[in-house]
């Protein structure tokens, strides 16, 4: 009976916590560089801590989830959540042996990165539009500082399967 | 019980998965950019989407309701009396008006000259403006089962906000006249100058391109729809010349507008139920991209 609602626990703990962060990204926020993607955050977390229940195909199934959300181009965003949790995975033992400000720091380059592979999909698809580099800065600052908080909010959560784990 | 080494050492970096990732995703993207193939998918993922964006759009609601409900009674009487003088001035007007509009269209029969159609509107609320680097777009909570089509161009009670692009059941996305490369046939209100209206991106004012440099234009000029592509009905405001520039450097005056409706602040608009009738044929489809390619080759 214990082991069904352990199992039971590790399955819904990431997938409600995504599914909340989707709806967090949901609000009408408005469109401005200041609006962080909570989901990306929440992705990465669960792609460093439970890599093998969040892995890429998950990324990419929230990414078009994300596209229809924000009515941009069907699979802008998927591929932008799966270079971030490639990243997140190849430095994965790097960020699992610093401090929590170093780690914010490698943080700071994966949303870094994610933004950047955002803008630089819509600036091929948008037929040389102009981007503003507002975009590629300001939500990557936000996102790192917004890394701490959510690190201790959602380990509350994984404890619970970090401890079953090892 | 079998323990599994930890995922450190169980597995390396999937190259393969994120390449076939990456492969997958440009596929669909290009599907949907070009081919336009994956609508479905999106029409039903907005369909699951739409009741949870609705909802929670609400508290925005909700406090715009508590602002209404404790106001005080002084401020609502004089709101009250603001409003009747208003009506009866506004009365006024539309006696003027259709005096105006019956001897406009008698005028317009003698000159055997396409009547101007009456255009109806259908009220929308905003539900959201989705967050997107490249484009200036809002979602209302009209769709196709008001009759909402594609290219229906929205105005606030202050002139035109921009046009439909994107149809859902319930709901539908609106392009902000803001929105880049987007452009809107107009003329100068005082003396009839036709010219075309583009959008410059997030924040910038709009701009009047392909003018002369001694065109007779001042600042404070107001600009209105010209109705010569059809899509919009003629005569309607939509923006106002804030500064001109008229610098001997370039070919052409840099003329800078504001749009008169305000277009970030609105939880408000009308969708303009219009159908086009121009008298021109429309272009056929390979002279449209003809034109295109054409631009391209201008820019």
């Amino acid at each position: 009976m214990a082991f069904s609602i352990f199992q039971l626990r590790t399955i819904t703990g990431p997938f409600l916590t995504l599914i909340g962060a989707f709806i967090l990204n949901m609000f009408p926020w408005g469109n401005s560089p200041w609006v962080p993607d909570f989901l990306l955050i929440t992705l990465a977390f669960w792609v460093l801590h439970a890599p093998e229940r969040i892995n890429l195909l998950a990324a990419f199934l929230l990414g078009l989830l994300m596209d229809i959300q924000t009515s941009q181009h069907l699979g802008v965003h998927a591929v932008v959540y799966v270079v971030a949790c490639f990243v997140i995975i190849y430095q994965q033992r790097r960020l699992s042996n610093v401090t929590l400000f170093g780690q914010t720091f490698i943080m700071l380059q994966v949303f870094f990165i994610a933004n950047f592979v955002l803008l630089l999909i819509l600036w091929i698809v948008g037929q040389g539009k102009e981007i503003s580099f507002a975009f590629l800065i300001i939500p990557s600052i936000i996102e790192a500082c917004l890394w701490p908080i959510f690190k201790k909010v959602l380990s509350n959560r994984a404890s619970f399967i970090n401890h079953h784990q090892t | 019980m079998f323990r599994s080494p930890p995922t450190l050492f169980n597995q390396g970096a999937p190259f393969l998965k994120l390449f076939f990732f990456l492969l997958l995703g440009s596929v669909i993207i290009f599907a949907d950019y070009k081919l336009h193939a994956t609508e479905k998918i999106r029409l039903i993922g907005n369909n699951i989407l739409f009741p949870i964006q609705q909802l929670l759009s609400q508290p925005g609601k909700f406090s715009d309701f508590s602002f209404d409900y404790f106001q005080t009674r002084a401020s609502l009487k004089e709101q009250l009396e603001e409003q009747s003088s208003e009506l009866n001035n506004l009365r006024l007007m539309a006696n003027q008006a259709e005096a105006l509009e019956s001897e406009n269209s008698h005028l317009r029969k003698m000159l055997s000259l396409q009547q101007k159609s009456n255009v109806k509107s259908l009220a929308a609320e905003v539900i959201f403006s989705p967050l997107s680097p490249i484009s200036q777009r809002i979602i209302i909570n009209r769709g196709s089962a008001d009759g909402v089509k594609s290219g229906m161009p929205t105005a606030s009670e202050a002139g035109i906000m921009g046009q439909v692009v994107r149809v859902f059941e319930n709901s539908s996305e609106v392009a902000l006249l803001e929105d880049r490369d987007f452009a809107i046939p107009v003329l100068v209100e005082r003396n009839g100058l036709r010219t075309v209206l583009f959008g410059v991106g997030r924040g910038e004012p709009l701009e009047l391109r392909y003018v002369n440099n001694l065109a007779d234009l001042d600042v404070g000029d107001h600009l209105i729809t010209s109705g010569i592509d059809g899509t919009y009905p003629a005569g309607m405001p939509v923006a106002i010349i804030s500064k001109i520039d008229r610098s001997s450097e370039n070919s052409g005056a840099i003329i800078a507008c504001k749009p008169l409706a305000q277009l970030h602040h609105h939880r408000h608009l009308s969708v303009l139920l219009y159908q086009p009738t121009s008298i021109a044929p429309s272009p056929t489809e390979s002279e449209v991209v003809k034109n295109r390619l054409r631009q391209k080759k201008g820019n």
